[in-house]
Formats: structure tokens, C-alpha cells, sequence
């Protein structure tokens, strides 16, 4: 059986921009379901590093956007 | 994912469906890849999300030796990249269409300074070539030209029938998708491509004798949208030939040198005497017959005005 979920927000992009909205409907809207879909199959991180992680100077952990519990802590 | 906006609703691919009140889509932007033979090849990557990443990585540590890489672009994302691959040991040349890298965050002292850096770091740095830059090289034919193609448009559209891909916007573009499937594509002989390109009028088709007549006729009508108007000479290279074409009232000329075995294809004389000084002989072509074919025309009206058969007028100077 297919699953049907309802949110107030829906964001489609886990990056910089899809982030920063959510971020700042939080802090206007406690309550509101706020719900990300993305495609990518890593944690939120910074675009411009990717020429770091070539350079593995960086590594994914430390490309990181925010800490792991980040989505349960804003409740999204 | 399907997203139907009116019904406010996503479907997933696992089946999956949200509903919403408020959408925002942020999914970034995607790289434009040039239309170039062999784009989709294994190691042609953009490099605009961490997969692309990983797999340059994948591609790096699989080759295992130093290999030569180009760049396209010195932008933001293609020097961060190009300054990466440096430090990976790998020799790169970033190739950028304005004539400085960084040329929309960078004022010209920085543009320098940071090509200065990557040079020094062992990167060649190409800048300045943009689509007009000739020669104009693809699909095997090189082409340079001077002049101006007034029926672009047209000769466009047509060629995109074809599944010509239009990348640089010039007319040199048209020239060259042209000869390709002319030549290429639709085997036609040279001669008859130069009628294609540059046919005759039709007041002169109708002197041409009948079976070749109908020829030109034919093509004229079936590469109607293949006619270049404008002013141009042109040269096309390909595989062991040289080829110059000039519009059918020769607005534009075409000057051939020769030098012993060597020629030498121009619009201008002077320009072929700049590389070598010293030529055999120079000449236009088409040109004298033009003249002779004038000078004859002349003369039989000179001849029948004055009755005289003898008389060939010899005042018309080539």
C-alpha cells in the first residue's frame, strides 16, 4: 500500500538554499511539518569543499553542514 | 519524482506520496555541457556535486599515472577544481572563453595573479578563445573565414534538421555544419557542393548547357536553405585538402600563392606575401575567365556594332 504523508512545507533540494529555508521557517513556525526530499545519498555539506574532498584534505565529516541530529533537533 | 502541482501532491519513486501547503524548490542549478563529439565519453565529469567528485576520484585512483586533463572554464568551480587536480599531480590546461579566468569576481589584477598561481603550481592556462577565434575546428574540418552570412538564420534552421547542435552561435558554425553534411553526410562532390553553397543565379543557370543545367537546377532547389547569402571567402581544411569558396558575386575574394610545391590561400594578397615574401605567382580565381569571358562579350558587341569580325576589342584590362 502505497504511504501518503501531509506537510505544511515541502522542500524539494538539501543544500544551501533548501536548508537555510528551513532554518528560517523555523524560526518563525514551531509547529508547521516541515518535510525535505533530496536525492543525493550523503548528509547535508558545503558545495564549494567538493575540490577539497578530491584533495582529501577533507573529508565528508568534516564537510558537514550541521551535526548528524540536526533534522530531529528542528524536527523536519 | 512527479510533482503535480495543482493536486499539491509528490510522488516518489518508491510510490511514496507528500502532500503540501507551501512548496519551495531549491534543487540547485546543473552544469551546461558543451555539445562536443565524445561529451558522454568515461572520462568527461562535471563537477558541480560530490559525486561528481567521487567520481573523478574513482577515475584518478583507477588510472594510477599522472595524465594530462583539460579544464573548461576558469570560473569559481573550474579553478577550485583545476587547484585540486594540481595537488593530485596532474597536469592540467584550464581553457577559458574570456579573455582572463575568475573575469566576474576578479578585477584584472587578480585575474593575474591567481593565473600567475596556477601556472606556478604547473597548469597552462589558455584564455581569450572565444567562439568567433579561428580556426574554427570540428567533426574533422577546419574552417576559417572572412565576411559576414546574412542568411545564418536560415542556414540554421535547416541544418538543425539535421541534428546540428548549435553551441558557439556563429556563422562559422554554419560554414562548417554545412560542408559536414554536404560532404559527409550526403556524399556530394566538392563541385557541387561549392553550387550548393554559392549557386549561380538563375538568369545564368539558364546558359548552362541542359544536362548539367538540370543538375544545378535540382540542387539549387533541394538545398534552397543552404544558400549563403552575404559577403565571404572562405577556407575549409579536411583530411589532406584545401578548400576556398567566395559568395557567388564576389564581394569578397579569394588569392591564391604559390610557391614552388606550397599554397597559399587568402583574401588578401598582401597577407599571403607577409608569410612568404617571395611567390611564384599570385592569382584570382575564376577571375581572368570572368574578365576574358567580359572581354569576349564586349568584343562580339563591339564586333557586331561595327560589322567588323577582325576587330577583337583588346582595350578591357584584367
Amino acid at each position: 500500500m502505497a504511504r501518503t504523508d501531509k506537510t505544511t512545507y515541502l522542500i524539494i533540494g538539501n543544500s544551501a538554499g533548501g536548508i537555510g529555508a528551513a532554518e528560517a521557517i523555523r524560526e518563525v513556525d514551531n509547529a508547521g511539518v516541515i518535510t525535505i526530499i533530496y536525492d543525493e545519498p550523503y548528509p547535508i555539506h558545503s558545495r564549494p569543499l567538493i575540490s577539497e574532498y578530491l584533495t582529501y584534505r577533507y573529508p565528508l565529516e568534516r564537510m558537514l553542514f550541521h551535526a548528524p541530529d540536526f533534522y530531529e533537533q528542528s524536527n523536519i | 519524482m512527479q510533482v503535480n502541482f495543482s493536486e499539491h501532491i509528490v510522488e516518489l519513486e518508491s510510490e511514496r506520496t507528500v502532500t503540501w501547503q507551501k512548496l519551495l524548490l531549491a534543487t540547485g542549478g546543473l552544469p551546461i555541457a558543451p555539445k562536443l563529439e565524445g561529451i558522454r565519453l568515461q572520462a568527461v565529469f562535471t563537477f558541480i556535486k560530490l559525486d561528481g567528485a567521487e567520481a573523478i576520484d574513482r577515475f584518478l585512483n583507477e588510472c594510477g599515472k599522472r595524465i594530462r586533463s583539460v579544464v573548461l572554464d576558469g570560473g569559481l568551480v573550474g579553478v577550485s577544481v583545476t587547484e585540486a587536480l594540481a595537488r593530485r599531480g596532474l597536469n592540467i590546461t584550464v581553457v577559458k572563453m574570456k579573455d582572463r579566468i575568475l573575469n566576474t569576481i576578479l578585477d584584472e589584477e587578480a585575474s593575474t595573479l591567481e593565473e600567475k598561481a596556477l601556472r606556478e603550481a604547473g597548469s597552462e592556462v589558455i584564455t581569450g578563445h572565444t567562439g568567433a577565434a579561428h580556426p574554427f575546428c570540428i567533426l574533422g574540418w577546419t574552417v576559417v573565414y572572412n565576411g559576414e552570412i546574412s542568411s545564418y538564420s536560415i542556414n540554421r534552421r535547416y541544418l538543425q534538421q539535421f541534428g546540428y547542435h548549435y553551441t558557439l552561435q556563429t556563422d562559422t558554425e554554419v560554414v562548417t555544419y554545412a560542408f559536414d553534411l554536404l560532404i559527409r553526410k550526403h556524399n556530394l562532390p566538392l563541385e557541387l557542393v561549392a553550387k550548393v553553397l554559392a549557386p549561380p543565379f538563375w538568369s545564368d543557370i539558364e546558359r548552362i548547357p541542359l544536362g548539367e543545367q538540370k543538375l544545378v537546377q535540382a540542387v539549387r532547389q533541394v538545398y534552397h536553405s543552404l544558400l549563403l547569402k552575404g559577403l565571404f571567402a572562405i577556407i575549409v581544411a579536411h583530411h589532406g585538402e584545401m578548400i576556398g569558396l567566395t559568395d557567388r558575386i564576389r564581394l569578397r575574394l579569394l588569392t591564391v600563392g604559390e610557391k614552388s610545391d606550397m599554397l597559399y590561400l587568402s583574401s588578401e594578397e598582401s597577407d599571403i606575401c607577409l608569410i612568404c615574401p617571395e611567390l611564384d605567382r599570385t592569382w584570382v580565381p575564376g577571375w581572368r575567365a570572368d574578365c576574358r569571358e567580359a572581354k569576349d562579350n564586349i568584343a562580339a558587341a563591339t564586333n557586331s556594332y561595327k560589322g567588323n569580325s577582325n576587330s577583337r576589342g583588346g582595350d578591357v584590362k584584367c
